[in-house]
């Protein structure tokens, strides 16, 4: 019993190899297929599993392989302002597009090193467009560009329209830059407003009037 | 495609399968010369995936764990057939020009 705790424990740090959505996605599944395949009084992960394990983990994470893409998974742009993307660069925030990337079973939004969420699709309470003027607190201020935080809510903001409200149902732990800090609501500012909030709520019929753009 | 594509889609085509079902199925259809290893399974179920070429039939919670079951959509099907039948023509012809050697030796 303690063999197969000490096996698994050894195979769950060789999974961690893999990028994060592939590991969320199928994790379990390999873990299953490991310990299924594994001998009674096995305490190592065999070389030839280890071996094949890293090199399928470094060609996700390479790119040689598709595996490290979300399956059906859709893309959001965050939406991003000219003053604000000047900034970004200047800060180094901007070298991967930012955006809301959404799969079947987990939410991920990155804006750069300074913002970055990966939030399960079934912690997702609700999500609806959100006006500018609804703002509270520090965020008022519509000056504000980037990312704020301010209990619980992280405002992940390029331009100040087309903001999408995400409301989790628990706590989920965020990166904003190098900090952790638990979140329970996400404002972030897409490009398609209206497409993202559709995407989050998919049983919510989509109403025409959300997506207005002089928010 | 890669026998070890050919081999899983073959697996899934008697029905869905798991992960682990998928990897004894293989190694007993190719005699155990094909043993499958998990980087390698979940890599090419992953591609299949994004492909369209299988899908999940449905997930179970086995030992406190996520099991995942895989089937052919039709598209993987079609695809299957094809390559089979491929190779199929590819062994007759080679069968065929073989035949009238082994008979004049024996």
């Amino acid at each position: 019993m303690s063999d197969s705790a000490h096996l698994e424990r050894r195979y769950r740090r060789l999974l961690a190899c893999y990028p994060r959505a592939f590991r969320y996605e199928h994790e379990q599944e390999i873990l299953a297929v490991l310990m299924a395949g594994a001998d009674e009084d096995q305490q190592r992960p065999r070389l030839g599993e280890t071996a094949n394990l890293i090199k399928h983990a470094l060609r996700m994470r390479l790119g040689l392989s598709r595996g490290g893409i979300m399956i059906n998974e859709r893309t959001f742009p965050i939406r991003v302002d000219r003053p604000s993307r000047t900034l970004m660069t200047a800060f180094g925030a901007s070298r991967k597009a930012p955006r809301v990337t959404m799969s079947p079973s987990i939410v991920d939004v990155r804006m750069g090193w300074a913002f970055h969420a990966t939030i399960p699709r079934e912690a997702v309470a609700s999500a609806r467009s959100l006006n500018r003027g609804e703002l509270r607190g520090p965020f008022r201020l519509s000056v504000l560009r980037g990312v704020n935080y301010w209990r619980g809510t992280a405002l992940v903001n390029g331009a100040g329209t087309g903001l999408v409200e995400i409301t989790l149902n628990r706590s989920k732990w965020v990166w904003l830059g190098p900090l952790r800090a638990p979140m329970r609501r996400l404002i972030v500012s897409a490009e398609d407003q209206s497409g993202l909030v559709a995407a989050l709520n998919p049983t919510t019929p989509h109403s025409p009037g959300s997506d207005d753009p002089s928010l | 495609m890669q026998e070890a594509t050919f081999m899983i889609l073959t697996a899934l085509a008697a029905g869905s399968q798991h992960g682990y079902g998928i990897i004894t199925d293989v190694q007993a259809i190719s005699a155990g010369r094909v043993q499958l290893k998990a980087g390698t399974l979940y890599a090419a179920l992953e591609r299949l995936r994004a492909d369209k070429l299988i899908e999940v039939d449905r997930e179970e919670i086995v030992d406190s764990r996520l099991r995942r079951y895989y089937r052919l959509t039709p598209a993987g099907g079609e695809l299957l057939a094809a390559e089979a039948a491929r190779l199929q023509a590819n062994a007759g012809v080679a069968l065929s020009r073989l035949k009238p050697a082994t008979g004049s030796v024996t």
